[in-house]
């Protein structure tokens, strides 16, 4: 009798499919990288850009008489911009993106991604920004920043880009004087993909 | 067609336009950085001479409704006139003083010459307007003059 072709489709519950070890990502978490300084010092002009690009008219940003007046005593940043100083030079930038080169491979959340990225989590997608504000950031301001792992899903998410985990990434930014200016946690989503973003640009 | 009213122009000058933002580090360093390559760290105590343009750019937002000034006028003129499209054919800098940081520039345009008949460059049918740039700081002297040739062209979508 013909031996029948072995079956492809593996059942639901087939314990040869590799499940997320947690344990390899738990010591990274709480963890932060060092403090980096932002590349440039705050600048009247960099504000004018982002509030023309988010159509955000308020006079606390541009106008120096009126920004006198208020509670803050002159010009201040949107406090939404804070992360815009944490961002690479546009070379360093690219390289990453597109050469998935990461600038900092020894950050506590960069190996963390890497271990997901070896358990088969490699997609990655944004999902969401929470930001608290501290303390007003104003021109002539230096803007460090600090990257901690804060939390990753203990349990696999059924999501429409496939099964995967949330990574909270919490940024901590400070000024000159070390005083803080704002937290931020960063939600991404690191799922198992049907074709890597990798695969996509290479064809 | 409003083109013999662009001819008009010729000769007129802008009044004095102020720069939407002083001389900073961060504009100098994204200018060094897409011009100059890659490097460890930038030079941001002194603009590149080339960068003065720049400073003239507007303001994305707001838009501007109402072209005021004689060289807008006379852009706007062949737009209506169906030369919709824009190219920056020629810019010849003449760098007098250094820019320095914390500079607060101004400008005024004058239009040089705005073709009298159909051009042909770069594959595109259209005028060619000169315009002259003049570049002061908040001194009062002049650190640069420019000459900026803008070819305007009917797009595909306007010839066909």
């Amino acid at each position: 009798m013909a031996k029948l072709p072995q079956e492809k489709i593996l059942p639901f519950n087939d314990t040869s499919e590799k499940v997320f070890d947690y344990s390899k990502v738990e010591p990274f978490i709480g963890k932060s990288s060092p403090w980096r300084e932002g590349h440039d010092i705050v600048t009247k002009s960099d504000i004018r850009h982002w509030c023309e690009v988010m159509r955000d008219g308020n006079p606390l940003y541009a106008d120096e008489e009126y920004a006198k007046k208020s509670k803050y005593g002159g010009i201040i940043a949107p406090p939404t911009m804070a992360q815009v100083w944490s961002l690479e030079p546009m070379h360093a930038a690219l390289r990453q993106f597109v050469n998935e080169i990461e600038p900092h491979p020894d950050d506590p959340h960069t190996q963390c991604f890497v271990e997901c990225n070896n358990q088969g989590y490699s997609g990655v997608v944004a999902t969401e920004q929470e930001q608290v504000y501290v303390n007003p950031i104003r021109p002539g301001d230096t803007i460090s920043w600090q990257l901690t792992l804060h939390r990753v899903s203990t349990y696999d998410h059924f999501t429409r880009m496939g099964i995967g985990r949330y990574v909270d990434l919490k940024y901590t930014f400070k000024n000159q004087r070390d005083e803080v200016v704002s937290e931020m946690i960063f939600r991404v989503l690191k799922y198992k993909p049907t074709q890597t973003t990798w695969r996509a640009y290479k064809g | 067609m409003g083109l013999s009213q662009a001819q008009k122009l010729v000769g007129k000058e802008s009044s004095v336009i102020r720069a939407p933002d002083e001389v900073s580090t961060s504009d100098i360093r994204h200018y060094r950085e897409i011009v100059e390559g890659e490097k460890e760290s930038w030079d941001t105590s002194a603009a590149p001479p080339t960068m003065t343009m720049a400073w003239a750019m507007e303001a994305l937002w707001p838009e501007k409704v109402k072209p005021t000034e004689p060289h807008e006028q006379v852009l706007k003129l062949l737009d209506d006139a169906g030369y919709g499209g824009t190219m920056g054919i020629a810019l010849d800098q003449e760098c007098i003083k250094p820019v320095r940081l914390g500079d607060q520039l101004s400008f005024k345009v004058m239009v040089v010459s705005v073709s009298s008949s159909e051009e042909e460059a770069e594959a595109r049918k259209g005028y060619m307007v000169t315009l002259l740039y003049t570049f002061t700081n908040q001194k009062g002297e002049v650190v640069s003059t420019q000459t900026y040739t803008i070819l305007k062209f009917k797009t595909l979508a306007q010839s066909s």
